[in-house]
Formats: C-alpha cells, structure tokens, sequence
C-alpha cells in the first residue's frame, strides 16, 4: 500500500498499486501526486 | 622575465610579461584554468524539496556559486589529516531553509562563520510558489578546474603578442581610411599625421593593413612581450589567483628537476 496524495481534495489516499485503476475514496479525483519520502537525499552537486 | 599589471581590478587583470615566449605564458594560462584550487559545494543533503526543479538540479546549481576562498585555512580533502572524512581543515558547511513564495537566491546560504558568506548574493537558484518549501544542508570542499568547471577560478583568460605598429609617414597621404576600420580605434590622426593612440588595445586583425592601398601601415607582433589578459569569478582576486598559479608553477618545476 502506498500513500498519495489527491489533487482534488488533497488528502492523503492509501492506494492499492496491485488494483486497476485509482480513484479517491472521500472526492472521488482521478489525478494523484506522490508524495516526498522523509528520508534525507545525499546528492554530489555535478 | 618582468611582469606588469597593466590593469588590475578585483576581478580583471591584463598582464605584460616581458622577455619571454608563448609557451612559458601558454604554461601560467593552462595552470590558471586547471590546477588553481578554489571552493565549491560538492555534497548537498536535501532534507525537503517541493519546489518545480528536481533535487539534481538544485544540488547542481548550488555547485556553480563562486564561493569565497581563503587557501591558507583550507587543504584539500584527500590530503586532509581526517583521511577524507570532513573536518574544519577542509570541508565548509552551509545550511539553507527558505518557505514560499519567494525565489531562494545564493545569499541565502547560511555559512557557519562569516568569512565563508557567498559575496554574489543575487545568483537565483530556485522560485517557491506559496507553501512550496527547500531545506538542505551542503558540503564545501577545494577542488581544481581539472575535476569540474566549478572550481575553475578564472574564466575568459586569453593572451597575445604585443602589438607593434609600425606606420611609414612618406606613404601615407591621410585617407582616413585605416582609422575608421579599426574594430579597437587604436589609430587616429593628429596634427596632420597618422598616429598610433593606444597601441595595447590593437588585437592584432591587420584590417588597417589590408584596407591601406598605399602599403604604409605594417602591423607585427611581438613575441618577447606578451599581453595576457583574465577575469575570476569572484572566489578569488585576480592577483591572488596569479601569485598561486606562479606557485604551483614553481613547485612543478622543481620536481621535474628533483626527478631528472
């Protein structure tokens, strides 16, 4: 299960990437951002 | 060999170097571009990013900002007694947190002491709308042009022979014609008599050569004397970046000689 976020309402969704097709549970939205992982990214600056 | 600042600014320098050849200058000038030490970010730790450009292309132009350098505090890391690690001695730490809408611009990096504050505060890394957010940490460490064009020092360095211009005033009937093509206004005519008004500036195009019918204009160069002529990009002055040059220059040298 991974969590995004709905661009329609803007909450966040838990979505089930095995099932066809996404749709938000509380608007009903088609459109999804992935959200940022909290993780802090190490990057050389090339 | 005798050196002479002509012009020396902050970042500009033009140099005279007398009694030498190309190839000894052609030396100074590779040495300038890739074996100057300077300072740049290299390690970047983005903590958040939900700015419109890619965390790659962020760390990338925090790597281009010319940041102050001061060689005498710093070695190099590989060199370093933290065996590369990161200490004091050789790495320098800016930290950078800015919330929307704004454009984040260099002055905006944080550096832990004072001495280490970027001077060119108006370079713009990225544009946040409202509530976008940048957070991140970055690593300073020496390098060389020879590893990546962001720690090369000097940028538009070029040199040339000086010029000389020798004019035969029997020849010349005045035309006018030399002093109107030249791309550099080197000549000009005074008290009815072709001169030369300043001779440093002649790039050496020989358009008042070709354009005179009646021969009376010769344009050679110099190859004793030679114009050398840079700029820095600000982490470094113009006479610093020189003085270490010639430096690196000399320590090169002299191994060549130990080994031989």
């Amino acid at each position: 299960m991974i969590s995004y976020k709905c661009a329609k309402c803007g909450k966040n969704v838990d979505i089930d990437s095995e099932r066809m097709g996404m749709k938000c549970p509380h608007c009903g939205g088609k459109i999804f951002y992935k959200e940022r992982g909290t993780i802090a990214k190490k990057l050389k600056a090339r | 060999m005798k050196i002479t600042f002509l012009e020396l600014e902050d970042n500009y320098a033009k140099v005279l170097f007398e009694n030498t050849t190309p190839y000894f200058v052609n030396a100074i000038r590779r040495t300038l571009i890739s074996d100057v030490p300077k300072l740049a970010i290299e390690n970047v730790t983005i903590y958040d990013n939900t700015s419109a450009l890619f965390d790659e292309i962020i760390a990338h132009r925090l790597g281009m900002i010319p940041l102050p350098t001061h060689l005498d505090l710093l070695v190099f890391r590989e060199e370093c007694s933290c065996n590369g690690k990161g200490c004091p001695n050789c790495t320098v730490h800016y930290t950078l947190s800015k919330e929307g809408s704004c454009t984040v611009y260099s002055g905006d990096l944080r550096p832990e002491d004072a001495m280490w504050a970027v001077k060119d505060k108006n370079i713009p890394i990225v544009k946040l709308l409202k509530d976008q957010r940048l957070i991140l940490e970055a690593e300073a460490q020496l390098g060389t042009g020879k590893q990546h064009a962001k720690w090369q020092a000097v940028c538009g360095i070029g040199y040339k022979y000086y010029p000389v211009i020798e004019i035969d005033s029997e020849k010349c009937n005045l035309c006018n014609e030399c002093v109107e093509i030249c791309p550099r206004k080197v000549l000009e005519i005074k008290k009815k008599k072709l001169d030369v008004k300043n001779v440093e500036e002649c790039i050496l195009c020989k358009s008042c050569e070709e354009v005179c019918k009646r021969d009376a204009i010769k344009v050679k160069g110099d190859e004793n004397r030679i114009i050398m002529q840079y700029e820095t990009d600000g982490s470094l002055s113009a006479k610093e970046v020189l003085m270490e040059a010639l430096k690196i220059l000399h320590k090169k040298y002299d191994e060549l000689e130990k080994k031989l």
